[in-house]
């Protein structure tokens, strides 16, 4: 004989299907964070600092600007770029028209520095700026300040709004599954009671339900996980350069998932012994 | 020799007023003794066998079971309680998606006994009510005097030292579950009764004691 909420599968397809839906929107919120962060740590990985030297800087004042620079929170390199190569560079990129005539180079030479991605922020760079321009040989520091402040707060922003979607979709899909629990142990109600009279303890009561919970979790979130790549691969038609979520990414729904289930299971379960 | 196996000690019950429901209410139950707590309806008999199966707490008074206190317990002892007793409640309690045969092993099977013993404590149950040929069937096929046949069933294949029931007064509960209940006395077990009056099928025996409620 099975006891306890085995032997039914009353509202199981609903509560799945209500499941993978929330699920995808997790995904979904996911995947997009992700690519954002992608796209943010790309646009973090192009940025340069660059330091302008003076002409007669000495080679001793060059190695203590090298320390220093080296020494910079989430120094990556840096790069020596004498005038003459900066010359050639902009002349390769503005023609000859533009650049002054009669051979006089108005380019200094320079220091151009890379930050590791995750360090190439505002604050980092105008820490940095703070602290060299005070050196004698450096003449002038130049970064995307207005482009870097503008994306970090458009990055932020975004960031900040797909977080509170998020907690919103996971409270929404925590929700669903208690409620699925819920009617499941309805159903199962009477005879619940008939078997905690007659001396069923937690095991038989919860196990079931934990088990029935788990179950829908697991569904619930391949399910969900299929329908949001199906979405990802029509949106590769209208070609939008989006890539799917990471194993990371996968784990969290999954985990999100199956946590909702056995969570809502315990708690239904806890109800129905009292 | 008898030992004691349930003792209520001044037990009290308020309702959600605060107005008493049980009042006073002592007795001592031993193996091999039957005690009909008797009463008209509303006099709480039913709630009496709440406060005894750990359905509810009474507000005031003891209890204990087998000299061991019954209040003060947690879920894991309330369990426990249960499968040492068995039970016939005025509703039927019964699996109504389940067969005939697995509402009568329901709680030996709760209670881990193993599939032999559970087989043939069931079948000799179901025989001992004449419930044996229906045993694969659903429930949807037996009368409601079959159901409560039925619910003697569990309780005997059970074995319980307590057997408790709270009868009905038809004629099913007075004539046939009474008479057997108190059968089970002479082998060993305490039966509490809870029943409006005495049934007449049963003769008075000197391990029989009646206790009357308001």
């Amino acid at each position: 004989m099975k006891t306890g909420h085995a032997s039914k599968t009353t509202g199981l397809g609903g509560v799945i299907l209500a499941a993978a839906i929330v699920v995808m929107l997790l995904g979904a919120g996911i995947l997009l964070r992700e690519n954002l962060r992608k796209q943010e740590q790309k646009f973090r990985a192009d940025l340069r600092l660059e330091l302008f030297l003076r002409d007669d800087t000495t080679p001793a004042e060059l190695r203590e600007l090298t320390d220093q620079v080296a020494s910079l929170i989430g120094y990556e390199s840096f790069e020596d770029q004498d005038k003459a190569e900066a010359y050639a560079r902009m002349q390769g990129t503005l023609g000859t028209q533009l650049l002054p005539a009669g051979g006089y180079n108005p380019f200094p030479n320079s220091l151009i520095v890379t930050f590791v991605p995750k360090a190439a922020t505002f604050q980092n760079f105008q820490s940095a700026e703070n602290r060299l321009k005070s050196i004698r040989c450096v003449e002038g520091v130049r970064y995307p300040k207005a482009s870097l402040m503008s994306q970090e707060n458009t990055y932020s922003f975004f960031g900040k709004a797909a977080t509170l979607l998020l907690l919103l979709v996971t409270a929404a899909l925590f929700l669903i599954m208690w409620l699925g629990m819920r009617r499941i142990a309805l159903a199962r109600k009477e005879e619940s009671r008939v078997l905690v009279l007659l001396g069923a303890n937690w095991k038989q009561i919860g196990l079931p339900l934990i088990g029935k919970g788990l179950t829908v979790g697991i569904a619930a979130a391949i399910a969900g996980l299929l329908l949001l790549y199906l979405f990802w691969h029509l949106s590769s038609n209208l070609s939008l350069q989006l890539s799917f979520i990471t194993g990371n990414g996968i784990a969290v729904v999954a985990a999100c998932c199956i946590a909702a289930g056995a969570i809502s299971a315990i708690v239904t379960a806890r109800s129905q012994l009292k | 020799m008898t030992d004691e196996l349930l003792r209520l000690e001044d037990i009290g019950c308020l309702n959600d007023r605060g107005l008493p429901l049980v009042e006073h209410v002592s007795f001592v139950l031993n193996t091999g003794g039957i005690l009909w707590v008797t009463g008209p309806a509303g006099s709480c008999k039913t709630t009496l066998l709440e406060v005894v199966i750990k359905e509810r707490r009474p507000d005031v008074g003891n209890l204990s079971f087998r000299r061991q206190p019954l209040w003060g317990r947690g879920c894991i002892e309330r369990c426990q309680l249960r499968r040492q007793i068995g039970v016939i409640f005025q509703e039927d309690y019964l699996l109504t998606e389940h067969t005939i045969f697995e509402n009568a092993a329901a709680a030996l099977q709760l209670a881990g006994c193993s599939r032999s013993v559970l087989r043939d404590q069931t079948y000799q149950a179901l025989a001992e009510v004449g419930l044996t040929a229906k045993a694969e069937q659903g429930l949807h096929l037996l009368s409601s005097s079959e159901k409560r046949l039925l619910s003697l069933a569990r309780v005997l294949a059970k074995k319980a030292p307590l057997v408790i029931a709270d009868l009905n007064t038809c004629e099913v509960d007075q004539k046939v579950i009474a008479p057997r209940l108190e059968t089970l006395a002479s082998y060993g077990c305490g039966v509490l009764i809870f029943s409006k009056q005495r049934s007449q099928a049963t003769p008075k025996t000197p391990v029989t004691a009646e206790l009357m409620l308001r």
